[in-house]
C-alpha cells in the first residue's frame, strides 16, 4: 500500500530530529564526521542532578507553573465554554473572537505593558507574575475547547439529575463533568502544553529569576555543550509526552478538537 | 413554506430570554476580565508608554515620535518583510501539507494517528535543538552526507541554519505546526458526514471532484481557523527565528527586543511602538480572516 | 429504464455477514421495496448497488453491463438518503445542479434545467436558498430533484421519508410515485416501514439478518406469507398448529377448519387479524357461515382509532386477534362466533417453515 509507506515516511521525517538529540545526550566527544560517536557516556545525564546545572530547580518551577495555570484556566475556562457553547446572546461572535486574540495577536507589545505594571506591583520576576501572563494563551485554548464540547452537551442530563433529586453541585460533578471530560482532558492538555513549552512570556516577565525548564535550556544553549543540551532537551519533553498518552483517548473526540478548528 | 402544512410551534419552556443572555455575559466575566485586563491593558500601557504619556523614565512630553523612528528605522521595512514571508510561507505549505496528511490520516489506524502528533507535546526549544544539531554543517545529515561520500568537509555542506533564506527556520515550523493543523482536520474530518462524499459520487464526481467539491469546502472553516492560528503564532514566533533565523536580516520580534533591551533607554517608546504596529498587522489579519468566514457563515449554519 | 440483476451478492465486515447470497432482480420500470429490520443489510445492499461499497463476491449488472469494476460516478445510478443530505456550502440551485456540473455540463444549461427540475418539485423560486432554510419535505424534494436531473437509469432511495412527519409523509409518497411514473425510471426503495413499502411498490423483497426471505407483490406478502418471521413483521399475530388432510385442517382442541390451500400432515397455520369476521347475533347450525364457525369469548377490546383489537378466546390453550371496525364495540366477557374465510387460511411452505425468532421494530 503506498498509502501506508507515506505515512512511515511522514513518521520517519517526524521522529528524524529526536535522533541527534538521542545521540548527543549519551555521547563523548561526538567529533564531526564520525556518524556514530566512538565513546559513549553517562555524564550528561548525571549532570542533571547536579544543582549547578539547575535543571532540577527548572522541572519543578515548570511544573508548578504549568499545573497552576492549568487549573485557573479551566477555572476559568468552563464557565465561558458553558457561555459560548449552550447560550445565544448578542455580541457572542466578537466577545468569541476577543478572547481569542492572545493567541492570534503579537504578545510583545502588550508584554511591554505588563511589564510596566508588574514591577509597580512587585510582580515581576516572580512566579506568580509569569502564571498570570501564562494564562493569556492557555485561556483562549481552553475556552474554545470548552465551548465546542458544551455545544455538544445536552442540558437534558442535568434537567433530568436535578428533577431526580441532585444538588447543583452533585449534578456538575455526578452528570456534567464525566460527560464533558474528553473535553476537559483536552482543554488541559492544551493548556499545559502551552504553558510547559512557554519562553517569551517567560522569557520577557521571569527576567531571569524565574527559570523554568525551556530558560535552562535557553541558557545551555549558549554554553555549547550539546551532550548536556541534548539531555536537558530529551527531559524535557517527558512531562508533556506522558500527558499526551495519557490523554490520547480523550484526542479522538472530535468535538473537543474540532472546537480548535472553530474559531 | 411550500408545503402548506401549519406545524404548531414547541412550547418552549425556558426562562426568560434576558435572564439567560445575562447569564452568559456572568459566565463569561472571568475570561473576559481576565484577558481584557492583562492583554487590553498591557496593550493600553504599552500604547501609553509609546507615545510617552507614561515611562520608566517618569512621564514626559506626548508625541508620535516613537511610530516616527519606528518607521523610518532602516530595518523596519526589512524586517516586517521577513516576518511575513516567513509566517505566509510556512503557514501555507504546512496548511497544504496538513490537508494531504489528515486526508492520508482518516482511515488509518489510531497508531498511525498518534505517531504523527508526535511534535505536539515537543516545546519549540527542543525542536530547535534538535534541528540544529540535524541540519547545522557539522549536524547529523551532513555527518551522513560524508560517510557516504556526497560531500569533502563541512564546509561543503548547504548552509541550511542561521541561513539567509531561512530555510531551517521553515524547516522547524513545518515540523511542529503540520502535527498540530493535521490534528485539527483530522477532527474536522471524523465530523463531516461521509455520506455526502458518497452522495457525490453516485451523483457523478469523481474521487478529485469529490475531494474538491464537497470534502475540501466542507472543511473550508477548520483550514481558516487552524491557518490562522498557525499564522499568528509564527509571525509572532521570538525563539525560533532568533536561534535558527538569519542573522541579518532579524524578524519583527526580534528587531522588538533588541531594541527594548538597548542599553539606551531613550529607544524604548519605539521599541514599543515597534511592538505595537506588530501587534497591529496580527489584528489587520484577524479581521481579513472573520471578514472571510462571515462571508460564508450563513451556508454552514444550522448544519 | 433499466433493467438490474443482482446475483449472489455476499458483503462480509469484520466476519460479520451483512449481505448473504442475495439474488435479486428489479425489473425495467418497476418499483420495487427492499424491506426489512435496522441492520438487516438493505441498506449495504442499496450501497453496493450504487457503487460506493464493494461486494465480496456475486455480480451487480444494470441491463446486462457488469457494475462491479465500475466507480460509482460512472455507473448513472442516482441515490436518495435519509435526511436528503443536500450540500451545506452549496444553493439549492447549485445542489440541483451538481450532478451536472460533474459531468462537464455548461453553466447556463445546468441552471435552466436545475430550474426545470425545482419546478418539477414545486420548489420554483428555492434557487438561491441554503439548505439550512429549508424543512424536512422540502430538503427531501431537492434531494429527489437533484438525484432525477442527471436522468439516472436507476434510483435509489434509502428510507427516503423516515426522517418526515406522518402527514408529510403521504405527500411526498404522492410526489415520488408522481416522479416515477413521469419518468419510468426503475426505481429500488429501502425502507423498515411496511406500510410503506405496501404503498410505494408494485413488489416487495422481504430481506432479514443478510437474506431475502420472500420477494412478491404486497398482497401476496400479507395474505400468503413464505414463513412466521415474515408473517410476524408484517404484523401477523395469529398462528396455530393443525393436522391437515388436504383442505381439512383438524385443530387440536378437535375443530375441523376448510381451507382453500391443500397439505398434508402436521402444518404451521396463519390467518390475518383483519381477516377474521366477528358475529355477535345467534345463527343456527345450517347457516351458510356454518363452515370454520367457532365460539369464543372476549377477553380484551382495544381501540386504536381506526379499529378495534379484539382478542378472542377459543378455549384456554387457543385465541385469536381479530381486527374489526371500530363500530363493534363488544363488551369484554361476551360470547361471540367467529368466522375464519376459508380463502384467507394460510399454511406456510414445509420448506420455509423455520420458527426462529426476529426482532421487529
Amino acid at each position: 500500500m503506498t498509502r501506508n509507506t507515506l505515512i512511515v515516511f511522514v513518521i520517519l521525517v517526524l521522529f528524524l530530529p529526536f535522533f541527534p538529540l538521542l545521540i548527543w545526550s549519551f555521547a563523548k566527544g561526538w567529533v564531526f564526521p564520525q556518524l556514530i560517536p566512538e565513546q559513549w557516556t553517562l555524564q550528561h545525564w548525571a549532570q542533571l542532578l547536579l544543582p549547578t546545572s539547575r535543571v532540577i530547580e527548572g522541572l519543578l518551577q515548570s511544573l508548578a507553573i504549568a499545573l497552576t495555570t492549568t487549573v485557573l484556566s479551566l477555572l476559568v475556562g468552563l464557565p465561558a465554554g458553558r457561555a459560548i457553547g449552550l447560550i445565544e446572546f448578542p455580541g457572542k461572535e466578537a466577545l468569541k473572537l476577543f478572547l481569542l486574540t492572545p493567541i492570534i495577536v503579537s504578545p510583545l507589545a502588550t508584554l511591554m505593558g505588563i511589564q510596566f505594571m508588574l514591577i509597580r506591583l512587585g510582580l515581576n520576576g516572580t512566579i506568580l507574575g509569569v502564571i498570570l501572563v501564562h494564562l493569556m494563551p492557555t485561556i483562549p485554548y481552553m475556552t474554545l475547547v470548552l465551548s465546542s464540547v458544551f455545544a455538544n452537551f445536552d442540558t437534558g442530563y442535568e434537567t433530568q439529575a436535578r428533577s431526580l433529586g441532585a444538588s447543583p453541585i452533585q449534578v456538575f460533578s455526578q452528570v456534567t463533568l464525566p460527560l464533558i471530560a474528553p473535553g476537559v482532558v483536552v482543554g488541559a492538555l492544551f493548556a499545559f502544553l502551552i504553558s510547559w513549552n512557554e519562553f517569551l512570556l517567560t522569557f520577557f516577565v521571569g527576567a531571569g529569576r524565574v527559570f523554568t525548564l525551556p530558560m535552562v535550556l535557553f541558557t545551555l544553549l549558549q554554553g555549547g555543550n550539546n551532550g548536556l543540551v541534548a539531555a536537558v532537551a530529551i527531559t524535557s519533553i517527558v512531562p508533556g509526552l506522558l500527558f499526551l498518552l495519557l490523554a490520547s483517548k480523550a484526542l479522538e473526540n472530535e468535538a473537543a478538537l474540532g472546537g480548535v478548528g472553530n474559531v | 413554506m411550500g408545503t402548506g402544512v401549519v406545524r404548531p410551534q414547541p412550547i418552549r419552556a425556558t426562562r426568560p430570554q434576558f435572564f439567560r443572555q445575562w447569564r452568559a455575559y456572568l459566565l463569561l466575566l472571568p475570561a473576559v476580565g481576565i484577558i481584557g485586563l492583562l492583554f487590553g491593558g498591557g496593550l493600553v500601557l504599552a500604547f501609553l508608554q509609546s507615545i510617552g504619556a507614561i515611562g520608566i523614565l517618569g512621564a514626559g512630553r506626548i508625541s508620535l515620535d516613537a511610530y516616527w523612528a519606528a518607521f523610518t528605522n532602516p530595518e523596519f521595512l526589512r524586517s516586517l518583510g521577513l516576518s511575513l514571508y516567513i509566517a505566509i510561507v510556512a503557514t501555507g505549505l504546512s496548511t497544504i501539507l496538513s490537508v494531504g496528511l489528515a486526508l492520508l490520516l482518516r482511515s488509518a489506524g489510531r497508531w498511525a494517528s498518534l505517531a504523527c502528533q508526535i511534535t505536539l507535546p515537543i516545546p519549540h526549544l527542543v525542536g530547535i535543538v534538535g534541528i540544529l544539531l540535524l541540519l547545522s554543517p557539522s549536524g547529523l545529515i551532513s555527518r551522513g552526507f560524508y560517510n557516504l561520500g556526497w560531500i569533502q568537509s563541512d564546509q561543503d555542506f548547504p548552509l541550511l541554519v542561521n541561513d539567509t533564506a531561512n530555510i531551517g527556520v521553515l524547516l522547524h515550523f513545518l515540523w511542529k505546526e503540520i502535527p498540530f493543523v493535521t490534528l485539527i482536520l483530522l477532527a474536522v474530518l471524523r465530523s463531516i458526514n461521509p455520506a455526502y462524499e458518497m452522495q457525490a459520487r453516485v451523483l457523478g464526481a469523481s474521487r478529485w471532484q469529490c475531494f474538491w467539491n464537497v470534502t475540501l469546502p466542507m472543511m473550508k472553516s477548520g483550514i481558516l481557523s487552524a491557518s490562522l492560528i498557525v499564522f499568528g503564532y509564527i509571525f509572532a514566533s521570538f525563539e525560533v527565528p532568533f536561534l535558527l533565523g538569519s542573522t541579518r536580516p532579524r524578524t519583527l520580534p526580534i528587531l522588538v527586543y533588541r531594541a527594548f533591551t538597548d542599553t539606551d533607554l531613550t529607544r524604548r517608546p519605539e521599541a514599543i511602538a515597534l511592538g505595537i504596529i506588530l501587534s497591529l498587522f496580527s489584528i489587520l489579519v484577524i479581521a481579513f480572516y472573520s471578514w472571510l468566514i462571515s462571508r460564508d457563515h450563513k451556508s454552514i449554519q444550522g448544519v | 429504464m433499466a433493467h438490474l440483476t443482482l446475483q449472489n451478492i455476499t458483503k462480509h465486515f469484520s466476519g460479520v455477514t451483512a449481505v448473504q447470497d442475495l439474488w435479486l432482480e428489479v425489473r425495467s420500470g418497476e418499483i420495487l421495496a427492499l424491506l426489512g429490520p435496522s441492520g438487516c443489510g438493505k441498506s449495504t445492499t442499496l450501497q453496493m448497488i450504487a457503487g460506493v461499497l464493494q461486494p465480496d463476491r456475486g455480480t451487480i449488472a444494470l441491463d446486462n453491463q457488469i457494475l462491479n469494476r465500475v466507480p460509482p460516478e460512472k455507473r448513472n445510478i442516482a441515490l436518495v438518503l435519509q435526511r436528503g443530505l443536500l450540500f451545506p456550502h452549496l444553493t439549492i440551485g447549485e445542489n440541483v445542479a451538481f450532478g451536472l456540473k460533474m459531468r462537464g455540463v455548461n453553466q447556463t444549461e445546468r441552471e435552466q434545467k436545475a430550474i426545470a427540475m425545482l419546478r418539477q418539485v414545486q420548489l420554483e423560486g428555492f434557487t438561491d436558498r441554503k439548505p439550512s432554510e429549508l424543512s424536512g419535505g422540502q430538503a427531501q424534494r431537492v434531494a429527489l430533484a437533484r438525484s432525477l436531473v442527471i436522468h439516472p437509469k436507476l434510483l435509489l432511495l434509502d428510507e427516503p421519508l423516515s426522517a418526515l412527519d406522518a402527514n408529510l409523509r403521504e405527500e411526498m409518497q404522492d410526489l415520488i410515485l408522481q416522479l416515477q411514473s413521469q419518468t419510468g425510471v426503475t426505481m429500488l426503495i429501502v425502507t423498515h416501514d411496511q406500510s410503506e413499502a405496501v404503498v410505494m411498490s408494485q413488489r416487495i423483497a422481504l430481506m432479514f439478518n443478510g437474506c431475502l426471505r420472500q420477494v412478491d407483490t404486497p398482497e401476496r406478502i400479507y395474505q400468503q406469507p413464505s414463513d412466521a418471521t415474515v408473517a410476524q413483521f408484517m404484523g401477523g399475530v395469529n398462528f396455530f398448529s393443525a393436522t391437515a388432510t388436504g383442505r381439512q385442517w383438524r385443530l387440536s382442541n378437535g375443530f375441523t377448519l376448510r381451507s382453500e390451500q391443500s397439505c398434508q400432515g402436521l402444518i404451521q397455520a396463519t390467518i390475518r387479524p383483519e381477516q377474521i369476521q366477528v358475529l355477535t347475533e345467534e345463527r343456527s347450525p345450517n347457516d351458510p357461515l356454518e363452515n370454520n364457525l367457532l365460539h369464543a369469548t372476549v377477553i380484551a377490546n382495544r381501540f386504536t382509532g381506526t379499529q378495534r383489537r379484539l382478542t378472542l378466546a377459543i378455549d384456554p390453550d387457543f385465541t385469536l386477534q381479530a381486527w374489526v371496525a371500530p363500530t363493534q364495540d363488544i363488551p369484554v366477557g361476551r360470547s361471540v362466533h367467529i368466522h375464519l374465510p376459508p380463502t384467507a387460511l394460510w399454511s406456510f411452505p414445509q420448506t420455509h417453515a423455520s420458527l426462529q425468532p426476529i426482532q421487529i421494530p
